[in-house]
């Protein structure tokens, strides 16, 4: 139990570091990618609005002369303060007009260059024009950097604040995950410190979680009803296996005694023989039940006509039926029934069910066995007889191993037949239900349609 | 000359069971206690009947027992097993067995069941009546008829006696009854072979001075003439 402890505090630091981290790491790409973009975007952009000037300009020389547009620039100095300025060199070096930051003489060469005048970065584009002279363009780049700073501080913000929503985020998940998956564990802790009624708590939200609690829940219900299954069983098992053997050793030591006669001796023999039959039989049954159960029978289904086996079987139990001081009453369709199925567990089950009618229905008793059309395209085997019937809150239990409803024991048999029944009805698919048969006791081994065996 | 058995065993106590039940009742039998030896005798020497237990070393009886079917030998086979399922019976006959035995077994079980599985080998003519002494069944009629009164049986009746006619002088267990006659294989410690053989016994005995149908104390019955 103390091992779970870290490990659960450590859970929601970490996943919350590795998503902070994961994310931190996509923003910084973001940022980088921004800041290219974002740079040779407004670069494209002021050649662009530099090249129209130029254009522009050059035009206007072309028409009006130089000195026209020289005094045009001067017009445009002194009325725009926006990031470009102008000048206008003749061939001679001389400054016609416009802004006056380089000498001619200072000029790069034709096409953009980069230089730092009085302090301040300037983009200059330098040309030359066919009617003579030079026309330069001054780009100041401060307004140029203050724009991308602005770009990138908003995109920095947008990412961070997206940083720490996703790291709060991550962490709150974290802990919501924890606290989720701490009621499954502390349930499977409870469990396993011996409280097999532990249960994980289900929010009722629907979401994953709840799935997993509700799969778990299934599991251990399922468990603890094995477990106690299995208890009981022991307990009977115990019983049905220790009598028997009990009176077989008690026989044993009996036929020892020298002074008995050859009679006595052989009836004692025989005794013996009777008993090691007895745990043999419920042997054998729980190895039936086991393997019916587990479902390892079924690659043994073959077609088979129920009608027949329903015959065969009213056939082999009527004089049983009989000697018991009852009537037995056949009911099956005229014509086959195919179905698919396991024939001899399907004889057993069947058996078992006319034995216990024998058994238990009582003197004067009428034993049916029908074969009839059952729910949605099946098949009901019944046994019904007009005995004393079982008490409706003992119909369940009844059908468990070992059940025997006369708690003494007074009876013979191992208890098992309708745990066999009941196995051969799961085996097939379908199941065992007991019913009132208005007076008496009906079971029903109803079968599922025996094409969806 | 008598009948030769092998038997397959590895288990040295139930070997010794079945090899002195056998030589008492007057077969000869050999033993060998591994599947391979088995196989080899099983297919080099000729022998009337092999019980083969299912679980024995170098090669496990179901093998050996395919094995045997594949080389055309046509003996006989009862096998023996502790796996009590009825799907491992259906297995081993799949294999090519004719009969199963679950352990423990009586020994009257198991030299039952191999007088019968000696006797299917034997000649099968086509056969019209079957007989017992002053009783006769007519297989083409289904009539039962003793000391020339005819007896009134149930179908199930004459099935049971059919069996036993086909078995006559041997002795017949309860188990051999429900599984052959009713394809029947649980509880044998139940009375229901018996109630139906009372039921026989009181149509084809009573109201005759020499009885038939004989109860063998701890194995199971015989129809036949002598007591």
């Amino acid at each position: 139990m103390k091992s779970a402890r870290p490990i659960r505090g450590a859970k929601p630091a970490t996943l919350a570091l590795v998503v902070a981290g994961a994310v931190a790491v996509a923003l910084a790409l973001g940022l980088l990618v921004a800041d290219l973009a974002g740079e040779r975007l407004i670069e494209r952009r002021q050649h662009l609005v530099a090249e129209t000037a130029r254009d522009y300009f050059v035009a206007f020389a072309h028409q009006d002369g130089l000195a026209s547009m020289a005094r045009a620039l001067d017009h445009r100095t002194l009325n725009e303060g926006g990031a470009f300025d102008y000048a206008v060199f003749d061939d001679d070096g001389t400054r016609l007009g416009g802004v006056e930051l380089l000498t001619a003489a200072d000029l790069p060469a034709p096409g953009y260059a980069i230089r730092t005048i009085a302090g301040a970065d300037y983009e200059i584009l330098v040309q030359p024009m066919a009617v003579g002279g030079t026309l330069v363009i001054y780009e100041n780049l401060a307004d140029r950097r203050a724009f991308h700073g602005a770009i990138l501080g908003a995109v920095g913000a947008a990412l961070l604040a997206s940083l720490i929503i996703v790291a709060a985020a991550a962490l709150l998940l974290g802990r919501l995950l924890v606290r989720r998956a701490e009621g499954i564990a502390q349930a499977a802790e409870t469990i396993a410190g011996g409280d097999l009624s532990a249960r994980a708590p289900i929010a009722g939200v629907g979401d994953v979680f709840d799935d997993l609690a509700e799969a778990v829940n299934a599991m251990l219900a399922r468990i603890e009803e094995l477990m106690t299954g299995m208890r009981s069983v022991t307990d009977s098992l115990s019983h049905d296996l220790r009598s028997p053997l009990t009176r077989l050793r008690g026989a044993l030591n009996r036929a020892q005694d020298e002074d008995l006669a050859q009679a006595e001796r052989l009836a004692l023999i025989a005794e013996a023989q009777a008993r090691c039959e007895e745990v043999l039989a419920t042997f054998g049954a729980l190895l039936d039940i086991a393997r019916a159960e587990s479902g390892l029978s079924r690659d043994l289904m073959a077609p088979l006509d129920l009608a027949d086996l329903v015959r065969d079987l009213g056939d082999l139990f009527e004089p049983v039926i009989e000697d018991a001081g009852q009537s037995l009453t056949i009911v099956v369709p005229p014509r086959p029934a195919p179905y698919l199925g396991h024939e001899l567990i399907l004889r057993q089950a069947l058996g078992n069910l006319l034995h216990n009618a024998a058994r238990y229905a009582g003197q004067g008793a009428q034993v049916s066995l029908i074969l009839s059309q059952g729910d949605q395209g099946g098949v009901d085997l019944v046994v019904a007889d007009t005995g004393p019937g079982v008490p409706a809150a003992d119909r369940g239990r009844v059908v468990e191993r070992f059940v025997r409803l006369d708690e003494t024991r007074a009876t013979s048999g191992s208890g098992l037949g309708l745990a066999i029944a009941a196995a051969c009805a799961k085996l097939h698919g379908g199941q065992l239900v007991l019913r009132d048969n208005h007076p008496g006791l009906r079971v029903v081994l109803s079968l599922p349609n025996a094409s969806s065996p | 000359m008598s009948r030769r058995i092998l038997v397959v065993e590895d288990d040295a106590d139930t070997a010794d069971y079945i090899l002195k039940g056998l030589r008492e009742a007057g077969f000869t039998a050999e033993h060998v206690a591994d599947g391979r030896d088995g196989l080899y005798m099983a297919s080099s020497a000729d022998f009337d009947a092999i019980v083969m237990d299912r679980m024995v070393p170098g090669m496990d009886g179901l093998s050996v027992t395919k094995a045997v079917r594949a080389a055309g030998v046509q003996t006989p086979i009862l096998i023996l097993s502790a796996l009590a399922h009825l799907d491992e019976r259906v297995t081993g006959l799949r294999a090519g067995a004719d009969d199963y035995l679950t352990k423990p077994f009586g020994f009257a079980e198991l030299s039952a069941r191999l007088e019968n599985l000696m006797r299917r080998g034997a000649a099968k003519a086509v056969e019209t009546s079957l007989f017992c002494g002053d009783l006769t069944l007519d297989l083409l009629s289904r009539r039962v008829v003793r000391a020339g009164r005819t007896l009134d049986l149930l179908p199930r009746e004459l099935k049971l006696l059919e069996y036993f006619l086909r078995h006559r002088d041997r002795v017949v267990t309860r188990t051999m009854l429900l599984e052959e006659v009713w394809d029947y294989r649980f509880d044998p410690h139940t009375s229901l072979i018996d109630t139906h053989i009372s039921r026989l016994r009181k149509k084809v005995d009573e109201g005759f001075d020499k009885p038939l149908l004989h109860t063998v104390r701890g194995s199971g019955y015989r129809l036949s003439e002598a007591p």
